[in-house]
């Protein structure tokens, strides 16, 4: 089998195939069978294709590059798998810079797409069961109409699947695409299906102030992404993978990271400036500046735009995976239907920032991945601590998420790549199971209240008991050293490498370690307290308890499917060494096995981590300690009734109420950023209206006032003027009227008296003008 | 082609006269005329031939003064940057006229004549090759819309009618100075005798000989207080919310959708070919205002309570991403500021029609009146949903690409073809910038999700009346073709750049070389190879492509001077010759104020 021109071709049909379900239900969504179920099936029957097809073209990958023999050390270093890079489709081209739809498949990309087709396909067909009342006419209790009813509405069940498709397209070309610019695309795109769905009961204000949040909120994220963007693109000239890899970790160089030249450069041009100024010609400039690059590397120049294009990927991947301190918009989230929590904001989209994590992770200097560390660990415990709490069965839910995606990024950040990205495919399957059963719960009792449920795994086994499932496969339930369920594996992986962090930078890698480790007990903790308060015991409310049943089959069956996946996830086969952490080995980007030495820190190399001994054997004693210690604690509270909660809360009151209030971050954020922001802008808008307009409309009342005053001058002077010298002309005119008496004698003698005085006149000129 | 294109300008003219007698049958002859504008308009646009510089389909005839000593001619063409902004007009007067079919009831032939006058002005702006014919096309424009406002606006028409119609009669008082400031220095210092109006004569005579740059400045500071009051740019966009609020819907559309961009056409068909070392000088400042503008209409934005008022500053807000993009000043960034000018005519020309709907339907623009409107009228609510996801650039739809290519530039600008003195600022406003990405997001979406989403709330009705209906056919037609062109950009902006992109190398090229001439001389680097001075400004970029296309790609050598490095890449072969010249002209220019370099 062609790798190279095969595997292009499967992806990008499982990719597309999705596309083609939105773009046919958007045509002829309601007329695809009766009442629109049509769409249910042409979305479903699209991503399982896609799953097959994904799942083809995984196998044919493994036929072609078969796991190497176990084995650590050095060896991986050298075995990393070339890529398949390539182009599909080019958006625009401007001379060097093309932004195009293209594709990078390693095996990361594989495992990606197999875990995500996976994923949604289980949703896919658990929706038939969940969103079954969209069919017909829904009434939604939640929303009171003016008259005290509750709302009715037409059902809703083609443009769910229609959102559904589109998420799944977008998620796939998020995971498929060659290029940071096509990551963007997508980037935005899941975001804005998250919108859509987050707001699916558009009527509630609850769900569209969740969507809106949600989005901006990434928008946030999203700024920081841009400007790591722009950067990267302003100094390196490209957006595609391989070829920032390439300028990062050289091949020359063992694919250790480098300051590429752009970024020297950049960080030093008033000198270049210098340099071509004093050279005679380019050519001498050019040679000099050659010359000159070694060092200005080894003096640290253009290392700032490294760290800020590091740091503002990471932004985004902060937004997108509510990682603290953007975390906010997750939990609220929950407003969207249950399935798409569990495919969007447990599964697949929110990883996607781990997910670029992973994939950029050549490009992340040392700093950058303290900053990383930094950002998992305080997220992992806020979120867990805030988990313990809550009492809506999908926000404790949507806390475990925003924590178990703390422990990814911790883990990426303090050296463990694969690490992490193992926990990212483990903690898909057994938190999609852990929602899929909220949601069957949520049917069956409508309502996500805990304190109203209790004693519903005699009514609901099936949902319970995968459930349980789930809670021990994220607890990292296992035997130590041995096998154990997925969380298990994934969970001991990154605890050993934060304690081999932690052996190499003690202090900071203390506080990583131990964070991690009450991480797992808090875990374990939460996670019982919430099965124990929904299933164990006596009902608490009849009237819930009463209309509570199990789920229908089609909404069974995944759970069983993803039980069984929750489980056996981070397993490796015995001889062929098929497993995620095998596969994912192979597509490590080059030079990041080997570790990486800050001026801060010294990120230790993974394989380490495994190292029996000294590493591996204390660190599952610990991690199977906490998470024991957490699932006791829970019992003797929740299952046993040993001890009292409520006594417990009574004691620490102040933690509670701090816990309860989300560790106050909603009432922050209002007080520093939206209230300010609405502050100034009604401030900004007044200045408009009354500043800068009114200095217009000032002019006009100046050059108004400036018209009357002429006008005024006009009537007075200027008129006055010629007015006066017409009146006093008429007034001479009336004058000499008195004279026109008709009188003959008068005439005859004024004409005697003229005719002297004009002779008196001429003979006085005559004397001065003419004889004088 | 050209009489085509003279006929498609004149047809709505000849509309106007025939649209009289009662209501139903001006409009009528309105809609068949526009219609019949747009079919023209849309075979002129798909004829354009793809990677041409020049011009195309021109009508050329001497108007008055052919033998004579002043030269004006009775001449239109199109080229890359008037082309879509053609056919945008085209195809928003069609969604204007669309949008008042029932509401207008008073006096209606007068407003479908006025209407379709002003369709002709606009055409002829966009299209016309002559000052003087420009200057007149200009003016054809202002006085329909003036009466539009002044007529069928709402309650407080008059004080905008005349507000509109004195800052804009200002604007181009100041720009008809500056063009003919233009005309005359070009007649006195030209070995020819005739005094020419043309513009692609005086474009090609004063990029063999320049003005000089003081005068440059003199003139600059002309046309820019004409075309940004037109923008509008921030402090001089005071006008337009008002005039907004107050006009009927059609004219909101055309206002925004079209007339705008009349300013921002004027800087990139005047301001950078002719005068292009005064727009190197002043575009760091226009840089500077443009942000401010963004950031600043997006925070007013943020606290409107009246929906026209929230869009009319959206739209000052992504006028100022526009003039960013043109004034980076490299080919990605003009390409994306002229692209955007299109997105942001189908977007905001489309919310303004989304609006009038609603006003039609509820007789409120106030926000807190409205709430779950896509409960009632969901149609309508997906349109504004499009129309919005474009304006925050979401990717797949036009405002993106627009968006992203503007940024492009902008960083390009500040982060390496900024020499080390003028970085900084540069920096800080290209990082403010991406500020407005997240404010236009945030109040974009704040006016859908309180208009459109959450529990239905509309203003009293008689309870005898029925409820409020979803679009009619009608109004989906007016909207239609709008979407369709907001997602055919978002998908293939190849088809709409490689259209573009030619001209506006040709045009904005001594722009782009004279900014880094500044740069350049500013610093005592006049004697420097044009190669060196390219690797330095492209922070040491490998130059992969030199061997690879010809204009395209010496377009998008940051910075644009690929053209002293590879003469042979430029369309036009004086260009080279003058590249070799320009460093003397530009440094024995007297009255270079910002060059005190001996």
């Amino acid at each position: 089998m062609n790798l190279a021109t095969t595997l292009p071709l499967l992806l990008g049909l499982a990719w597309l195939l999705p596309l083609g379900s939105f773009a046919v239900i958007v045509l002829f969504g309601p007329r695809l069978g009766r009442r629109g179920v049509g769409a249910g099936y042409l979305a479903t029957l699209a991503i399982l294709a896609g799953f097959v097809l994904s799942a083809v073209a995984t196998l044919g990958w493994l036929s072609e590059h078969p796991i190497a023999a176990a084995g650590h050390g050095e060896a991986h270093a050298a075995e990393s798998i070339p890529p398949i890079c390539g182009e599909w489709y080019t958006l625009a081209e401007f001379g060097s810079l093309r932004i195009t739809i293209g594709y990078y498949i390693d095996s990361l990309t594989l495992v990606m797409f197999s875990m995500v087709t996976l994923v949604a396909s289980c949703i896919h067909v658990y929706s038939f069961g969940y969103m079954r009342e969209e069919l017909g006419t829904v009434t939604d209790p939640m929303v009171t109409l003016a008259d005290g009813r509750p709302l009715e509405r037409r059902g809703r069940f083609c443009r769910f699947y229609q959102y559904l498709s589109l998420f799944s397209f977008s998620m796939l070309g998020l995971v498929v695409a060659g290029n940071i610019a096509m990551v963007f695309v997508f980037w935005e795109l899941v975001g804005i299906c998250s919108y859509l769905l987050i707001g699916f009961y558009i009527e509630r204000k609850s769900a569209s102030d969740a969507a809106n949040k949600a989005f901006i909120v990434n928008r946030v994220g999203d700024f920081g992404m841009l400007v790591g963007l722009m950067v990267i693109w302003s100094t390196l000239g490209t957006f595609s993978f391989p070829e920032i890899f390439e300028q990062v970790r050289p091949a020359e160089n063992h694919h250790s990271l480098v300051v590429p030249d752009g970024m020297v450069l950049a960080g030093v041009k008033a000198e270049v400036e210098r340099i071509v100024l004093d050279a005679p010609g380019p050519t001498e400039a050019k040679a000099a500046i050659a010359a000159n690059l070694p060092d200005w590397r080894e003096q640290g120049h253009g290392r700032w735009l490294l760290i800020l294009a590091g740091l503002g990927i990471f932004c985004g991947c902060v937004g997108k995976s509510a990682q603290f301190p953007l975390h906010v918009w997750l939990p609220d989230a929950m407003e969207g239907p249950t399935p798409v929590s569990a495919l969007i904001h447990a599964a697949t989209m929110v990883a996607a920032g781990v997910y670029l994590i992973g994939r950029f992770y050549p490009v992340f200097a040392p700093e950058v991945l303290v900053v990383i560390a930094c950002v998992g660990a305080i997220t992992l415990f806020m979120a867990a601590t805030i988990a313990i709490t809550a009492t809506d069965i999908k926000r404790v839910l949507a806390y475990s998420t925003v924590s178990q995606l703390g422990y990814m990024t911790l883990s990426l950040g303090v050296g463990g790549w694969l690490a992490g990205l193992f926990h990212l495919i483990t903690h898909a399957f057994f938190k999609s199971l852990l929602f899929l059963c909220s949601g069957s719960v949520i049917h069956a009792c409508g309502t996500n209240e805990m304190p109203e449920m209790g004693g519903l795994r005699r009514k609901m086994p099936w949902t319970a008991y995968t459930m349980l499932t789930g809670a021990l496969a994220i607890s990292g339930a296992g035997i130590p050293l041995l096998y154990g369920l997925s969380g298990f594996h994934s969970k001991d992986s990154i605890l050993a490498q934060a304690f081999s962090f932690k052996l190499e930078n003690p202090s900071l890698g203390g506080v990583f370690f131990w964070t991690a480790a009450s991480g797992a007990a808090i875990t374990a903790f939460y996670m019982f307290r919430l099965w124990y308060m929904t299933f164990a015991g006596q009902p608490r409310n009849e009237h819930v308890a009463r209309h509570a049943h199990e789920s229908p089959w089609v909404m069974l069956g995944p759970l069983v499917v993803l039980a069984f996946f929750a489980v056996v996830a981070g397993w490796t086969l015995p001889v062929i060494g098929w497993g995620v952490p095998t596969v994912l080995e192979q597509a490590r980007p080059a030079g990041t096995a080997l570790g990486a030495a800050g001026r801060l820190v010294t990120v230790p190399a993974e394989h380490v981590s495994h190292l029996p001994p000294s590493i591996h054997i204390p660190v599952s004693f610990i991690a199977f300690l906490a998470a024991l210690a957490g699932f006791v604690l829970a019992t003797a509270f929740y299952g046993l009734r040993r001890l009292d909660p409520e006594d417990a809360r009574r004691t620490f009151a102040p933690i509670d109420w701090f816990l309860r209030r989300k560790w106050l971050f909603d009432e922050l954020y209002q007080a520093v950023f939206v209230r300010p922001v609405f502050w100034i802008a009604r401030s900004v808008a007044a200045v408009d209206t009354r500043g800068i307009d009114g200095v217009a409309d000032g002019l006009a009342w100046v050059t108004r006032q400036v018209a009357r005053l002429d006008d005024l001058i006009d009537r007075v002077f200027v008129d006055g003027i010629v007015n006066g010298i017409a009146r006093r002309t008429c007034r001479i005119g009336l004058g000499l009227r008195s004279l026109q008496t008709g009188n003959l004698r008068q005439y005859v003698m004024w004409v005697a008296v003229g005719t002297v005085a004009l002779f008196v006149l001429i003979s006085l000129v005559w004397d001065f003008a003419i004889a004088g | 082609m050209g009489n085509l294109l003279l006929a498609t300008i004149l047809l709505p003219l000849a509309g106007a006269v025939l649209a009289f007698g009662p209501r139903r049958g001006a409009r009528a002859v309105a809609l068949a005329a526009t219609v019949a504008a747009l079919a023209m308009a849309g075979t002129l646009v798909f004829r354009y031939p793809v990677g041409a510089s020049g011009e195309f389909a021109v009508f050329d005839a001497a108007w008055f003064g052919a033998d004579s000593s002043i030269d004006i001619r009775l001449s239109v063409g199109l080229d890359g940057l008037s082309l879509w902004l053609f056919g945008l007009t085209a195809l928003l007067s069609l969604t204007a006229v669309l949008v008042g079919w029932e509401s207008i009831r008073q006096q209606a032939s007068a407003y479908y004549r006025l209407l379709l006058v002003l369709e002709t002005g606009m055409l002829g702006v966009f299209a016309a090759r002559d000052i003087i014919l420009f200057y007149v096309f200009f003016e054809f424009t202002l006085i329909p819309l003036f009466f539009l406002i002044g007529i069928w606006g709402s309650s407080q028409r008059r004080h905008a009618a005349i507000k509109f119609f004195l800052f804009t009669l200002a604007g181009s008082v100041l720009a008809l100075l500056g063009l003919l400031a233009i005309v005359l220095w070009d007649h006195y210092h030209s070995p020819a005798g005739q005094m020419t109006f043309s513009i692609p004569r005086l474009t090609e005579n004063l990029a063999a000989a320049p003005i000089p740059t003081g005068v440059q400045l003199w003139i600059f500071a002309a046309l820019f207080a004409g075309f940004a009051i037109k923008v509008p740019m921030f402090p001089l966009h005071t006008w337009l919310p008002l005039a907004h609020v107050e006009a009927p819907a059609a004219g909101s559309v055309l206002l925004a959708g079209v007339l705008l961009k009349i300013g921002s056409y004027g800087f990139v068909r005047f301001v950078l070919p002719m005068l292009p070392d005064a727009t190197a000088i002043c575009a760091p400042w226009l840089l500077g205002l443009s942000v401010v503008g963004i950031v600043y209409a997006a925070l007013v934005a943020l606290a409107q309570s009246d929906i026209k008022r929230l869009v009319a500053y959206s739209s000052i807000s992504h006028m100022g991403f526009c003039m960013l993009g043109l004034f980076a000043l490299n080919p990605l960034g003009i390409q994306g500021g002229v692209l955007q000018m299109v997105n942001h005519g189908l977007a905001t020309g489309g919310l303004f029609a989304i609006v009038g709907m609603i006003y039609e339907r509820y007789h409120t623009r106030a926000i807190a009146d409205l709430g779950g409107l896509a409960k009632r009228t969901p149609r309508l609510a997906a349109f504004m949903l499009l129309m919005t996801l474009s304006s925050i650039g979401l990717p797949g739809l036009g405002g993106f690409v627009g968006e992203f290519l503007i940024l492009l530039g902008m960083f390009q600008r500040a982060w390496t073809a900024a020499p080390p003195a003028g970085a900084l600022p540069l920096r800080v406003i290209s990082v403010l910038a991406l500020s407005g990405v997240v404010l236009g997001a945030w109040y974009m979406l704040g006016l859908v999700r309180r208009v459109f989403f959450g529990p239905l709330r509309e203003p009293k009705r008689d309870p005898a009346e029925p409820p409020v209906a979803d679009l009619s056919a009608r109004e989906v037609m007016a909207l239609t073709p709008l979407a369709v062109f907001i997602v055919w950009i978002g998908l293939q902006p190849s088809f709409f750049l490689d259209r573009m992109s030619p001209t506006l190398d040709h045009l904005t090229g001594e722009a782009q070389r004279r900014e880094v001439e500044v740069t350049a001389d500013e610093r005592g680097w006049t004697q420097m190879d044009g190669r060196a001075q390219t690797t330095l400004a492209n922070g040491w970029h490998a130059p992969r492509d030199e061997g690879r296309g010809i204009s395209a790609n010496h377009a998008l050598r940051p910075s644009g001077r690929a053209t002293l490095a590879f003469p042979l890449s430029h369309p036009r072969p004086s260009a080279f010759i003058r590249g070799s010249t320009l460093l003397r002209t530009t440094t024995t220019a007297p009255l270079t104020p910002t060059r005190t370099k001996p």
